[in-house]
């Protein structure tokens, strides 16, 4: 079954990994390029990898080739949810852009999305000795469906057990899943605006651009 | 199906497609919408009753009462349909539904449009740690009431506008295909060999196939009036005297020997003899040249005399004598006011007469009347006619004199009336207008001898020559050899007396009594005959030339108590009392009772009066559709040439009405107007008999057989029976048949099918009685 599931999503994420290639040499040109090709080939080699070593390199991937800026510089929005793409080629984002560049990498990568989560965080951070509350969001790991989740952050680099991350409060958790789950008798008639909408406006852009998530209706 | 019906059908199909098109269209984006709608409200709601669950259990340990208490009054005092939260490890954590009240919509509807929102939903978490799934519903009744309700409205809307849409294209329908009645009227005329013309209609189709029928009309036509023009010619050159245009004597014999032949009230009239007694001193005198051209001026008058009393015929005998024929038919009317008011009827001036197509004076029998005196000329300005005769025109030609003109051989009563402004009162007249005829010989004699006088004085010959008049009353069936040795001897004693006198010539006895004398007496017959029904139908067959009788020609005979008179006899005295309407519906009348006694096609003769009187035609409808089952096809008609030509219009509808009860038409003594047969085209006559005139000696006249020839040619053209009338022998009977005809009547007719109903009836104790 494993085999089975492992070997459709790769040879299904192969022949989009192509539009996605090609999206990102006519959009954002040859460099942009570069750094998909090895974004595609960290997802190529942890397919195979167990949980922990595929959050491991991602976590890492993303963390050291992302810069931390806010939507308001990069995108001169206030809240702007970047496909991986644009992340990639920008090499910039904030905390949703690195949640949902992960999401989408361990997804591709095979990883169940139920395991997945990302999460809505009251953060507490500490800056020049003052502390303050901030709206943060970060990617929680279930590797059981009631465990405690490991965090995957931007803030704090390492991935570490959300009870230990005392400076994090859970507010609102979601994934492709849950999100899109409905009778399950008519997910053609489902429409973007059914979704969170950011988020779901996020998830149609990547169609576009050539990533298409186990699950989703992609043409 | 018609084609009206089709067009409807189709049209109604296309508008309930639309209509049914539009209310499903709407209906399905109507659910689509909805659909989205609700989906996305459920999810709202989802979000936030897991952030508020969320905050709650970070805090609280949310166990299954914990939730309960919190969800349940959502749920009941809210608009949920269903909240369900479901453990990761898929237990129940609560579930409940609110029940939901029928709406509006009926469930075929449901089922036809479906509304299936998504739920709701969201993973609710305490702290890091999920809780379970929450899901939910609202409740749906309401929205399909909306929908369905939306949707029955629109279909009333569609509805109603497709009702008005079927009105309106049903108006323009039959607006579009009405000119279509009028083709197919004129393409079953096409059928029948009529070639009528119909006005062009709008619709561009059908325009076209009328133009195409109108034009094949026309040809049709102009043929026909080129042949008949052509033929006509011919006719004239070989049978006319060349100097004056009138008949040489063979053929003004044959036409009086066939007048004479007709056993109607034509078979009557005068016939008067001029002769110039000194043509001999004339020519030595004045050179043949002069003489001639004088002569021709005196045909013309003659013909001029035959032009207003249609009918007549003029012949020049030989180099002096000139003869004319005056049926009694085709009578001369004699015009008479007859008014209570003082008017002078003064001198007939026929340059003061108006003028005819192509300045032409009409050749019609008129009166002058002066209405004004000299003193009151002024008002003559003021003449206008208030109301024109119903028979002939009227007019003020100037000067205070009004000039009435008859039409040609018409008797009857008319009148018209004028007003005039005198003194500033205007004041009406009306003027009584009595046509009859006085056709006796001696009136007749005296116009010919009138002309004759005054051709002579316009050439200064008066002097030269006497022209001695006779003149004879003949009756159908007279002796031919008789007449002209009576008339010739009458002529005789007039020019031993070197005078230009009149002698009434005598044959037998009575011929000569004076019309006016027996009319009283005629009177009286003819009243008690209506009354007592004292006419009866005499038959001569007509037959096809292969034998079959195609009908009996029906005449009328009176029988008296001493004597049996046949329709030569009594019919001119009918004319002239101006019976013969009531005699029509006699022959008519005993028409039908001999179809329904023997089961034989009859023919009946009816006179030129009937063809005019609208109550004749209602009577004739009247008794067509009352008699049997409205369907008479052994019934023919019959209508002299002369006046079914004369009141062409009149007999065309004659005619129409004749057809519609199945009755056949006909024309009969048909050929002496030859170039009218091209007004026959739209007629839709079925038979016509050629006059006896051109049937007589057939077999030997060269003329006559392609005179034949070519009216039967015509006639099979228009769909037209050509009959030959008055065949006598064997050989005319074998040339009529070479030369294409369709049957025969005359004496020869008669004694074949006498012989063969004989040889039929052989051994049978009965005999034809005739």
């Amino acid at each position: 079954m494993v085999v089975l599931l492992l070997g459709w999503t790769g040879s299904w994420a192969t022949l989009t990994f192509d539009a996605l290639r090609n999206t990102a040499l006519v959009q954002h040109g040859e460099t942009t390029l570069k750094v998909i090709d090895q974004w595609i080939a960290l997802i190529k080699k942890i397919e195979s990898l167990p949980d922990q070593e595929k959050l491991l390199y991602t976590n890492n991937f993303f963390n050291s080739s992302v810069r931390w800026v806010a939507d308001e510089e990069n995108w001169h929005e206030s809240d702007y949810w970047a496909t991986p793409l644009e992340t990639l080629s920008k090499r910039k984002g904030d905390c949703e852009d690195y949640s949902i560049s992960k999401y989408v990498t361990l997804v591709l990568a095979g990883m169940p999305e139920e395991k997945l989560r990302i999460t809505y965080v009251k953060a507490r951070i500490t800056e020049n000795g003052q502390a303050r509350n901030q709206a943060h969001m970060v990617l929680a790991y279930y590797p059981k469906p009631r465990s405690e989740p490991l965090i995957l952050d931007n803030i704090a680099r390492d991935i570490i057990r959300g009870s230990l991350r005392r400076d994090l409060t859970p507010v609102f958790g979601f994934n492709t899943g849950v999100i899109t789950v409905g009778h399950g008798t008519k997910p053609s008639n489902e429409k973007p605006t059914n979704r969170l909408s950011r988020w779901g406006d996020a998830l149609e852009k990547m169609k576009r651009e050539g990533i298409c998530l186990p699950g989703e209706m992609c043409s | 199906m018609t084609l009206y019906r089709q067009l409807l059908i189709g049209i109604v199909a296309i508008l309930a497609t639309i209509f049914l098109g539009s209310v499903v269209i709407s209906s399905k984006s109507a659910q689509s919408y909805t659909e989205r709608s609700v989906s996305g409200h459920n999810q709202n709601y989802a979000n936030l009753l897991t952030l508020l669950l969320n905050s709650e259990c970070a805090q609280i340990e949310c166990d299954k009462p914990h939730l309960e208490t919190w969800l349940k009054p959502i749920i009941d005092q809210g608009h949920f349909k269903s909240i369900k939260l479901i453990s990761p490890e898929g237990d129940s954590l609560f579930v409940d539904e609110a029940p939901e009240e029928q709406g509006s919509a009926p469930d075929w509807f449901k089922r036809a449009f479906p509304i299936e929102p998504l739920p709701g939903t969201a993973s609710v978490q305490a702290g890091w740690t999920p809780l379970g799934d929450l899901s939910l519903t609202t409740p749906i009744e309401g929205v399909y009431s909306e929908l369905w309700e939306g949707s029955f409205q629109l279909t009333l809307l569609f509805l109603i506008a497709a009702i008005l849409t079927g009105l309106l294209t049903n108006y323009a329908l039959r607006k579009i295909l009405l000119p279509l009645d009028a083709v197919v009227h004129q393409a079953n005329a096409l059928g029948e060999r009529r070639f009528t013309k119909t006005s062009e209609p709008y619709t561009f189709e059908f325009k076209r196939v009328v133009v195409a029928i109108n034009t094949l009309a026309d040809r049709v036509k102009a043929m026909l009036d080129q042949e008949a023009d052509t033929l006509n010619r011919y006719r004239q050159e070989l049978q006319e005297d060349k100097v004056t245009k009138l008949l040489n004597r063979d053929h003004f014999m044959t036409v009086f020997r066939s007048t004479l032949q007709r056993d109607d009230s034509s078979g009557s009239g005068a016939l008067a003899i001029l002769r110039f007694s000194n043509i001999v001193g004339l020519n030595q005198q004045f050179g043949y040249k002069k003489v001639d051209d004088m002569l021709a001026e005196f045909g013309d008058a003659v013909r001029w005399l035959l032009n207003i009393n249609g009918g007549w015929t003029g012949s020049r005998l030989n180099g002096s004598d000139f003869m004319v024929l005056a049926p009694a038919l085709k009578q001369r009317s004699k015009i008479y006011v007859d008014s209570d008011d003082d008017f002078e009827v003064i001198e007939a001036d026929r340059s003061k007469e108006p003028r005819g197509e192509g300045g032409q004076a009409m050749a019609r029998p008129s009166i002058h009347v002066q209405v004004l005196g000299e003193t009151h000329l002024g008002a003559a300005d003021s003449i206008r006619i208030t109301q024109a005769p119903d028979i002939g025109d009227v007019a003020h030609v100037g000067e205070g004199r009004i000039v009435y003109q008859s039409d040609i051989g018409v008797e009857g009563r008319t009148s018209f009336s004028f007003s005039v402004t005198l003194d500033g009162a205007e004041q009406t007249h009306e003027i009584r207008v009595l046509m009859t005829s006085i056709n006796d010989p001696e009136s007749v004699g005296r116009e010919l001898q009138e002309q004759a006088i005054k051709v002579l004085k316009q050439h200064g010959m008066q002097d030269a020559t006497e022209v001695p008049v006779s003149a004879i009353y003949f009756n159908p069936l007279d002796p031919v050899g008789g007449l002209l040795s009576a008339l010739d001897g009458a002529l005789t004693e007039v020019d031993e007396a070197k005078d230009s006198g009149l002698k009434i010539a005598f044959m037998g006895n009575g011929d000569a009594t004076f019309a006016a004398q027996e009319m009283e007496g005629w009177r009286d017959i003819f009243k008690e005959a209506f009354e007592k029904k004292l006419f009866e139908l005499v038959t001569a067959p007509v037959s096809k030339l292969d034998g079959n009788l195609l009908h009996q020609e029906a005449n009328l005979v009176l029988r008296r108590p001493s004597e049996l008179l046949n329709g030569g006899q009594f019919l001119p005295w009918i004319t002239r009392l101006n019976m013969m309407e009531a005699m029509d519906r006699v022959a008519v009348e005993l028409a039908l009772n001999y179809i329904d006694e023997h089961q034989e096609a009859i023919s009946v003769k009816l006179s030129s009066e009937v063809i005019r009187e609208k109550e004749f035609k209602v009577w004739f409808e009247d008794i067509l559709s009352n008699r049997g089952d409205g369907h008479h096809p052994l019934l023919h008609i019959q209508i002299n040439e002369a006046m079914a030509f004369r009141y062409l219009s009149a007999f065309s509808e004659l005619c129409a009405t004749a057809r519609q009860f199945a009755v056949k038409t006909g024309i009969e003594h048909m050929g002496h107007q030859m170039t009218d047969i091209g007004r026959l085209t739209d007629v839709g006559i079925d038979f016509m008999k050629i006059d006896v005139f051109f049937v007589k000696d057939v077999n030997t006249d060269s003329v006559n057989q392609n005179l034949l020839k070519t009216l039967a040619t015509l006639a099979h053209s228009l769909g037209i029976h050509a009959i030959a009338e008055g065949v006598a022998n064997q050989d005319e009977f074998e040339m009529v048949d070479k030369l294409g005809l369709d049957g025969a009547s005359g004496p020869l007719i008669k004694d074949k099918l006498a012989a063969s109903s004989l040889a039929a009836n052989e051994g049978d104790s009965g005999s034809e009685g005739e």
